[in-house]
């Protein structure tokens, strides 16, 4: 009959079991007095619970009757017309009456009665006042420091801006800069609130004249980085170094490319696709871009080597892959007559082997 | 005239009796520790520097758990001699008076708390059954 475990952690559910525990130790009171000699831990836990949860309820019945009233604190009628209200379902004489006032309601009077039939039975331990308030350091205000806020919208009575000097960056304020990280770092460990979180480093946009000062102080430590790491440097203005100037090889000027693309088309006539010739504009129309890419004569041509028979056993699926691979490179990009005329060699000599490794597969 | 008077010194007296409750309670200290009260009666909402009605519902609340204790243990030693009459032969098996989840169920019903407790945690949901009937 436990809350729902998991869903408080940390302080507020520490709290809650330190009082829990003292509900548990008054109601075993209450029963040993009654009679009782041992209890089933559930069935302890749950009467305390129970306990608790009708104090709570006592207590909304009557905050519950004191803002009827228009009140904020609530006094003994709203206490009493609380428990009536409790112990309606129990029943008690004067219940079913009309006409009622509180101060002489039965439930008082019952309540009179228990306590002069019983004995006084005093709680096992002293308890201290809790929750226990720690007190809090506040910033100082603007008026504790005795500043005038920056600007006519700041009113005096919020904290004070943190020292320019916290945040500014040089070389004596990383020193500051650390020492007040470390300080939030304790503020923040002691009191566990994350909203700390949020203040560690102020940000140097708010005060006049800061902006500016801001962008100095960026710039210097721009310089002073680069002194250090050269990765970090500025990037060079055009013309600010020398540097040599790039020479560009003949072969790859304009008019070689337009040669090659005409020797290009006339190999290949009609068989070229509308695909490739296509490419081939715009190959040219990219002329630029290819200067430093090997195309045409630059290009080492592609040599096939063919060996003896016997060895097409081992390597003729290869040498088969090789040459469809290469045909498809070849019809890709232009090609020299020299290339042409191997293929044509080629042709023939593929079909051998083709058949050749037809005949190993059957046997 | 008589009749209003009758009643305003009937309120005066009822009104004085009240007060003098209340001065009479600081004399009675109650088994729940005035601190225990004022905590769960502040996270519900209530409001009072006055130290009287704080030991005004601390008593109520007693009174509240001694009537539940009362009659849970009055459930328990109905169980017991409803047990010792069946077996004359073993005196009174079990003279501890425990409170059990089932005495204060009984109990508590009569104050319109439900309170339903399972009667055993099994390890798996084929436990305790037939073993021919079990799926391996």
């Amino acid at each position: 009959m436990s809350d729902g475990g998991g869903q408080k952690t940390t302080n507020q559910s520490r709290n809650d079991e330190f009082v829990r525990a003292t509900a548990r130790i008054a109601v075993a009171q209450i029963c040993e007095n009654e009679g009782f000699q041992s209890f089933q831990q559930s069935s302890l836990e749950t009467l305390a619970d129970i306990a608790v949860r009708y104090i709570r309820e006592i207590g909304k019945t009557a905050h519950f009757y004191a803002s009827l009233a228009g009140r904020t604190e609530s006094n003994a009628f709203d206490l009493i017309h609380g428990l009536e209200d409790l112990n309606l379902t129990r029943g008690f004489s004067g219940a079913s009456d009309i006409h009622w006032s509180l101060a002489a309601s039965n439930t008082v009077s019952e309540i009179r009665q228990y306590i002069s039939l019983s004995e006084d039975l005093p709680f096992a331990y002293s308890l201290p006042r809790f929750p226990v308030l720690r007190e809090r350091k506040l910033p100082p205000t603007f008026i504790d420091i005795g500043e005038e806020p920056p600007g006519e919208h700041i009113p005096a009575w919020l904290p004070a801006f943190p020292d320019p000097i916290t945040y500014r960056h040089s070389a004596c304020a990383i020193e500051k800069e650390s020492e007040y990280g470390v300080e939030l770092v304790r503020e923040q460990r002691k009191e566990g609130l994350s909203s700390m979180n949020m203040v560690q480093r102020p940000e140097p946009n708010y005060g006049e004249g800061a902006g500016l000062a801001t962008d100095s102080g960026v710039a210097f430590k721009a310089r002073r980085a680069s002194e250090i790491n050269p990765f970090l440097a500025p990037p060079l203005q055009f013309g600010e170094k020398e540097v040599s100037p790039v020479v560009l090889p003949s072969k790859l000027s304009e008019k070689a490319v337009v040669v090659n693309r005409a020797l290009a088309m006339e190999t290949f006539g009609p068989g070229v696709e509308t695909g490739r010739s296509s490419l081939f504009e715009s190959v040219g129309g990219k002329n630029n871009n290819y200067n430093n890419n090997n195309i045409s004569g630059t290009r080492p041509a592609v040599r096939l080597k063919f060996r003896s028979g016997r060895k097409f056993l081992a390597t003729s699926m290869d040498m088969i892959s090789q040459n469809h691979e290469v045909e498809k490179i070849a019809s890709c990009f232009e090609m020299d007559e020299e290339e042409d005329e191997e293929k044509r060699r080629a042709k023939p000599i593929l079909t051998e082997t083709m058949e050749i490794s037809r005949g190993f597969a059957q046997l | 005239m008589n009749h209003v008077q009758q009643q305003s010194d009937g309120r005066k007296d009822e009104e004085s009796a009240l007060t003098e409750f209340l001065a009479s309670l600081m004399d009675y200290t109650p088994t729940f520790p005035d601190e225990l009260v004022e905590h769960y009666m502040a996270k519900s909402g209530f409001q009072c520097p006055d130290v009287r009605l704080i030991r005004l519902v601390a008593v109520a609340t007693q009174k509240f758990v001694s009537e539940v204790a009362t009659d849970a243990l009055q459930h328990c030693k109905a169980r017991q001699s409803a047990v010792v009459k069946d077996k004359r032969d073993k005196q009174g098996k079990d003279k501890r008076l425990i409170l059990t989840m089932e005495d204060l169920s009984k109990a508590l019903r009569e104050y319109g708390v439900n309170l339903k407790h399972p009667e055993y945690f099994a390890e798996s949901p084929s436990t305790g059954m037939d073993p021919a009937s079990r799926d391996e």
